[in-house]
């Protein structure tokens, strides 16, 4: 006689997932970092920063902005600023070129020398400002972007973590490979409003962490 | 009485240009003051937000140093 119900004997194969286990990168929701120093460009659970708009419960978790070294270029160029008038002394001394400023008296160099090194100290104080306030923090509720650029210029642009859909870093170039930064993108669900923070440090670590908070892995384009 | 051939003199001209120049500097230096305050009232960092409105403020001290300085001795 034709069996009509058979019971199902065999045992169920359970799925096993050979990929291999991404380690938790373990947030902590107090402040109980340090504080980050003048030159800081990766810290987590900083102490002493605060942001505008910044709720009483809210706790920063990741504080981000570009690599120091790329203002390696700024700063050369200050360096040569800084010894450049010995080198036109030089040159005023070797050729002629010296007797076109004769009617200048000593004083009135003195005051042109005393404002060329207030010039090169506004380049280097308004380019360090610069990479200063271009900072990306990452809370546990929101994403802050801070811009600042040209003096002038300054944008604060806020978003809640759950309106992250993705986030991807991209590190290419021989200096980010060697340094270890790279660019941190964030996709939101709001139109035409997508973060992004340039080459910071560590940003696979800072992908790891967003993605964890948005529950999805940071991926690498 | 005032001699007015003096007014164009390359000197007297290059010292009225510097001191123009000084002037707009000095107001030049007290507006980065001001981003460096609205910055920090934007994000603080504890000490070193304190560190870069003094640099700021030291910038202003500077160039009015030197704009006074140029007033008195040019």
């Amino acid at each position: 006689m034709p069996d009509i119900f058979i019971g199902n004997d065999k045992p169920k194969q359970e799925k096993i997932n050979t990929a291999p286990k991404k380690t938790p990168i373990k947030l902590n929701t107090m402040s109980s970092g340090k504080v980050p120093h003048i030159l800081a460009a990766f810290c987590q659970n900083p102490a002493g920063v605060t942001f505008k708009n910044q709720d009483q419960d809210e706790v920063i978790l990741l504080f981000l902005r570009a690599h120091f070294i790329t203002n390696i270029s700024w700063i050369l160029t200050v360096f040569f600023l800084l010894i450049a008038p010995f080198i036109v002394s030089l040159v005023f001394h070797v050729t002629d070129i010296g007797s076109l400023f004769s009617f200048m008296s000593g004083r009135m160099n003195t005051i042109v020398l005393f404002f060329y090194y207030l010039l090169v100290f506004s380049y280097f104080f308004i380019n360090f400002i610069t990479w200063f306030y271009n900072i990306f923090l990452v809370t546990q509720k929101k994403i802050v972007d801070i811009d600042y650029s040209d003096i002038v210029y300054h944008n604060l642009a806020i978003t809640n973590l759950n309106l992250v859909q993705d986030v991807n870093f991209t590190q290419s170039g021989f200096f980010p490979s060697l340094f270890d930064y790279g660019d941190l993108f964030l996709e939101t669900a709001a139109k035409n409003k997508n973060f992004e923070a340039k080459s910071v440090p560590q940003p696979d670590v800072a992908a790891n962490i967003i993605g964890d908070l948005i529950g999805k892995e940071g991926s690498l384009t | 009485m005032f001699d007015f051939s003096q007014l164009i003199q390359p000197l007297f001209i290059t010292k009225i240009i510097i001191l123009i120049v000084l002037f707009f500097y000095t107001i030049f230096t007290v507006v980065i003051y001001n981003q460096v305050k609205t910055m920090n009232n934007l994000i603080n960092i504890s000490t070193v937000s304190i560190i870069i409105e003094v640099l700021a403020i030291l910038h202003i001290l500077a160039a009015i140093s030197l704009f006074v300085l140029a007033l008195a001795i040019l």
